[in-house]
């Protein structure tokens, strides 16, 4: 009888255990989501990168190095949804358009997996290889280094040079004489 | 001049003495705190080896998993975390483009990979040396006998955060694709395209990875994956929202910008 009793208690503790996703679940779950915008792509960058780590630790004998080549394109140029027509001023009388647009901003960036190519790489001593983790997790700190330096590679100016060459010419088929084009003041990233 | 001589020699070998004398007592100063920590050491050694010794057998486990435990996160604690050396973004190529992305698809998905690899191992049996010396020791040299071929199963579970922008390539609108007449603007729309489908590193997470993988086969996982989002994208219908949500926004921009009617011609 209390073999029993044990018996249906354990089994109540496994089945209360093992109640977390299957990986078959797992492989069908998917979150989906389609949203609506109005973004002005007007500059594309490419970038290239070295990435490159060097794993040197006082209480492992022996030195890891790794170094990939990568290439990242970034996207900038204006959100159209920040956009209000408050701010277009159109003078018919003299043929004058004068619009002040959102400030430029960094759209997109892409920096696929299959243009990271590893070009070298020596582990010695007694130290473990990098593994599929480290390797992402490397990966993933040369994406965060190009988008930290957005603001210093120019990119948002140039973004806004393009807008303006593009609003002026659109401006200038519909008609106006004069085209005013203008930024807001502050840049987003 | 003989006298200063045997001066600068008194007072030479003076100073020698004295220095001597500074590094003995440094010398012995280090010893006696060596001596003194190796004493602390010891005497918490031996109150640990009482403890531990006073303990039934399974508290003893305990502590000196414990004790290990300790020392690894220690380790840890102090190790250092793995990053990237700083290395320059070097602006390869500066494009102008028109892009009008006006619908964006996002997905999360899992993504599980397994495959059978073959494993090798080696079997090897005893064999005699040629050395005598070795043979009399009893020291066997390891000959291959021979290898053992087995497949084992490999699996890997990725999270990974795709996105798919779509909408319209402005460039591709020619002069004869802008009609003005009066208040109305009739333009002849190019078809929606998919600008981007983006699966980052940072949109990556290994959830579970067990067998060997290589950087390759990942790279064609999240390759295939990429095209899966795409396809996703496709049959969720980003396409046609790109269409309904670039022309609504357009209409509304060019009454914005002066004219009170705006046709589409595709």
């Amino acid at each position: 009888m209390r073999t029993n009793k044990l018996l249906m208690y354990l089994m109540v503790l496994i089945l209360a255990t093992s109640c977390g996703p299957s990986k078959e679940e797992l492989m069908h779950q998917r979150v989906q989501t389609l949203s609506e915008m109005a973004e002005l792509g007007t500059i594309e960058y490419t970038i290239k990168k070295i990435i490159k780590c060097n794993s040197d630790v006082w209480y492992k004998y022996g030195d890891r190095k790794i170094l990939y080549s990568s290439v990242a394109y970034l996207k900038a140029g204006i959100d159209m949804s920040e956009f209000s027509p408050e701010n277009v001023k159109i003078d018919n009388a003299n043929k004058t358009i004068t619009a002040t647009f959102p400030k430029a901003k960094l759209l997109s960036m892409n920096m696929p997996l299959e243009l990271i190519k590893e070009e070298y790489c020596r582990v010695t001593g007694l130290r473990d290889e990098f593994s599929t983790e480290e390797r992402l997790l490397l990966k993933q700190q040369g994406e965060a280094a190009i988008r930290e330096d957005v603001p210093n590679l120019g990119i948002l100016e140039d973004a806004e040079n393009s807008a303006k060459l593009f609003f002026e010419t659109m401006f200038s088929k519909f008609g106006y004489d004069k085209v005013i084009v203008n930024f807001e003041n502050e840049y987003k990233n | 001049m003989s006298i200063k001589t045997d001066n600068n020699t008194e007072n030479k070998s003076s100073k020698e003495t004295g220095i001597f004398d500074k590094t003995k007592k440094a010398v012995s100063l280090l010893v006696k705190m060596i001596d003194k920590l190796a004493g602390m050491i010891g005497s918490i050694g031996k109150f640990i080896g009482k403890f531990i010794g006073a303990l039934p057998s399974l508290g003893k486990i305990l502590v000196v998993s414990a004790l290990a435990g300790g020392m690894t996160l220690l380790v840890k604690a102090f190790a250092s975390p793995l990053t990237i050396d700083k290395t320059e973004n070097v602006v390869s190529e500066i494009k102008r483009i028109s892009e009008f992305t006006t619908a964006c698809f996002y997905e999360e998905k899992t993504l599980i990979e397994s495959h059978y690899q073959i494993v090798e191992t080696p079997v090897y049996k005893k064999a005699e040396s040629d050395n005598k010396v070795m043979n009399l020791l009893g020291i066997q040299q390891k000959q291959l006998d021979s290898v053992v071929v087995d497949s084992v199963l490999a699996q890997i579970a990725y999270i990974t955060h795709g996105k798919v922008r779509a909408g319209y390539n402005l460039s591709r609108i020619n002069d004869d694709g802008l009609l003005i007449k009066g208040d109305t603007l009739t333009i002849n729309l190019p078809d929606v395209e998919i600008f981007d489908i983006i699966v980052n590193p940072s949109d990556l997470e290994e959830f579970d990875r067990y067998g060997e993988w290589t950087e390759d086969e990942i790279t064609v996982i999240v390759s295939k994956a990429k095209e899966e989002i795409k396809q996703d994208a496709i049959d969720f219908g980003i396409m046609e929202k790109a269409v309904s949500s670039g022309k609504e926004k357009m209409v509304s921009l060019f009454k914005t910008f002066g004219f009170n009617e705006v046709v589409f011609v595709e």
